[in-house]
């Protein structure tokens, strides 16, 4: 499953990220590498961005952003 | 000795940096980019040493002008010793940017802050085993209370009088990608064994604000309300009091000025200079800045709280459909109020790209100094519908920055908006000391925009409202060159409804400060008082040519201070100038249709 499709409340680790360039490098050094445990908590008011919460504090990704990452889900 | 203060933003930096140094801070500018650089004498060894704060980042790969900076003075301007902070309560991702500093080969030390909240959630972060895996001083700090602030000076200090290398944890020989992920794992052993997240009653508070602050349905009147409320502050009564205090004090320094001219015998033509020309028009800029201070504070206050984050996570939706992203929401809001705080308040975007857009975009939010222009009109052309008047000008500003939002993007920045990956920090009560000095390092560059760009356009403006083309003063406002030029340009308005040359005049007289429309038809038109003027009006405009000179107004070239500040933050003359054009032509055009339209109507 995709992050960009987990509704709120879901969670589940990461298996890998998909595509390359900037952004990949970025969301890696966010520290989502694989193993990451992620939960989703909101989306935004107007459907996107979504909130999520890892590495013990919260961030926010577009969810197009957040396609390119594969979930595991726990 | 030079220390430099580096950690992720939102970690405690700044509070750690005021703590350290005290109130004696410089502010400058990295040399080239427009990236704040404060510095500030070390409190412990009485300004013997310095500490240099760099901007937040969250690594030193460069994605941004500010992470890029860090990177560069790193390996220019190598400091003696580099102060780490990590936030303690998410220590995984601050021990990300400490490795990359440990790779530099500099003296680290590291202050592990915010370790009152981990342990009031009953967490655990194990200074001692840190310190024992990276090799480097990990020592637990309190910025906001003072606690362990001394201890950190005392280490930094003595590491960078050892000046030696810290010993590396085996991160292998992996480059690119795979050594983010080595730095990860080795993150993930040390996390297993020295940290343990406790229930922190600061997260369950951060979430319930967040059920609210961003809930499906209130988060928009919320949002309307505090920026509101920001609003009524810096303009509404407080404001008001302010900057009528400081004007006041202007003028009266402008008098002072003129005497001591006058007794030490100066030319008659150089003390109207210096106090018609030289502080009327430097002083009228200055003006701004109680109203610019009260804004920056005010935002600060918001930025430090992690609502401003909110604000961007809110809005991103929206905005993106217009090629900017959510961080661009605050600034723009700004430009309601005034230009030149809203562009330099670009600076907290991260892409070069999304700057600029949104610095081409804040013109068309009319700002605050234009409001005595369509009240003047208003009341002399329209009487009784003064605020629907306003209104429908504000609204057709925004209407009028959706298309131009969508043409630039398609002529001059192709391309979907950066991605948005944003920090949701935890909400923090916001420090007085903190907002303070983040206003402050942002009116600095204001001041300086003040009396370097403006002080000579001022004074330009200045002499061609005085004197004739052969530098011959004159004494009647109608033979100056600057209406001559307005004569010269007044053929371009005739289609807009308006070719009288004293319209056209006004306009050029706007470029300093949109004041200086009212201001320059007084004069031409003989009429000193508003209700002189208000009479007046009528004789130069039909009430379709008000109109359209009103969206001209709205629509038409910003005033000076925040050509220079788009200039600075733009990053070239041509930039600005670009700008400028496509604004004056958007006026141009939106005036045109304007007059057209009402004219087939059979309005005159």
């Amino acid at each position: 499953m995709r992050l960009g499709e987990m509704k709120p409340g879901m969670s589940g680790r990461v298996l890998r990220l998909d595509g390359d360039g900037a952004l990949r490098v970025r969301l890696l050094e966010m520290g989502l590498t694989p193993g990451t445990r992620v939960q989703v908590c909101r989306a935004a008011p107007l459907g996107d961005p979504l909130a999520l919460r890892l590495r013990g504090y919260s961030l926010s990704l577009r969810r197009e952003d957040a396609m390119r990452v594969e979930m595991e889900a726990t | 000795m030079t220390l430099a203060l580096l950690g992720n933003p939102n970690s405690g930096k700044t509070t750690l940096f005021n703590a350290m140094t005290g109130m004696r801070q410089h502010v400058g500018n990295f040399p080239g980019v427009t990236v704040e650089r404060v510095q500030g004498p070390l409190r412990l060894s009485k300004g013997a040493d310095v500490l240099v704060d760099l901007p937040g980042t969250y690594s030193l790969t460069a994605f941004s002008r500010e992470e890029a900076v860090c990177g560069e003075f790193l390996r220019e301007k190598p400091p003696d010793a580099i102060v780490n902070v990590v936030d303690a309560t998410c220590p995984a991702r601050g021990l990300y940017l400490t490795l990359q500093l440990l790779e530099t080969g500099l003296p680290v030390v590291v202050a592990m802050n915010l370790m009152d909240e981990v342990r009031a959630a009953g967490g655990r972060v194990d200074c001692r085993a840190l310190s024992r895996a990276l090799d480097v001083p990990v020592l637990p700090v309190c910025a906001a209370r003072n606690e362990g602030v001394e201890a950190l000076a005392r280490a930094a200090l003595a590491a960078a009088r050892e000046g030696r290398a810290p010993r590396l944890p085996d991160l292998g020989t992996a480059q690119g990608e795979a050594r983010i992920l080595a730095r990860y794992a080795c993150i993930d052993r040390l996390c297993a064994r020295a940290v343990a997240e406790g229930t922190s009653a600061a997260r369950r508070r951060t979430a319930a604000a967040d059920a609210v602050l961003t809930h499906r349905i209130w988060a928009f009147p919320i949002f309307l309300g505090v920026m509101g409320l920001v609003f009524f502050l810096t303009f509404g009564p407080l404001g008001g009091l302010l900057s009528q205090g400081f004007r006041r004090a202007l003028e009266g320094a402008g008098a002072l000025l003129e005497t001591a001219l006058a007794r030490m015998g100066a030319a008659d033509w150089l003390r109207a200079m210096m106090v018609e020309g030289v502080w009327a028009g430097v002083g009228c800029v200055l003006s701004f800045l109680p109203t610019i201070l009260t804004l920056f504070f005010l935002l600060s206050l918001l930025e430090d709280s992690g609502y401003m984050a909110r604000m961007a996570f809110v809005a991103d939706r929206a905005l993106r459909r217009l090629g900017l992203s959510g961080r661009s929401l605050a600034p723009a809001l700004l430009g309601f109020g005034c230009s030149v705080p809203a562009i330099l308040a670009t600076r907290t975007l991260p892409s070069r790209r999304d700057r600029q857009l949104t610095i081409l975009l804040i013109p068309f939010l009319s700002c605050s100094a234009k409001l005595p222009i369509y009240a003047m009109f208003a009341r002399a052309f329209f009487p009784g519908h003064a605020a629907r008047v306003m209104l429908l000008l504000y609204a057709l500003g925004v209407l009028l920055a959706v298309p131009a939002a969508l043409l630039l993007r398609g002529a001059a920045f192709p391309g979907e908006a950066q991605p948005f990956v944003l920090e949701l920090p935890a909400y923090r009560m916001p420090t007085l000391r903190a907002a303070w000095r983040l206003m402050r390092v942002r009116a600095a560059a204001f001041v300086r925009c003040a009396l370097t760009t403006l002080l000579l356009a001022s004074v330009a403006l200045w002499a061609l409202q005085r004197v004739d083309w052969a530098l011959r003063p004159v004494p009647d406002a109608a033979d100056s060159a600057l209406a001559a030029i307005g004569r010269a340009v007044a053929p371009l308005f005739a289609p807009l409804g308006f070719g009288d040359w004293r319209a056209a005049t006004a306009l050029l007289s706007g470029l300093l400060a949109k004041e200086g429309v009212l201001a320059a038809l007084s004069v031409l038109l003989a009429a000193p008082t508003e209700a002189a003027l208000s009479a007046a009006l009528p004789h130069v405009f039909t009430p379709l040519a008000a109109v359209s000179f009103l969206v001209f107004t709205l629509l038409y070239t910003p005033c000076m201070a925040a050509f220079a500040a788009a200039r600075r933050e733009l990053g070239g003359l041509r930039w600005a100038l670009g700008g400028a054009a496509f604004q004056t032509a958007v006026a141009w055009l939106a005036a045109c249709l304007t007059h057209c339209l009402g004219a087939i109507l059979g309005v005159s």
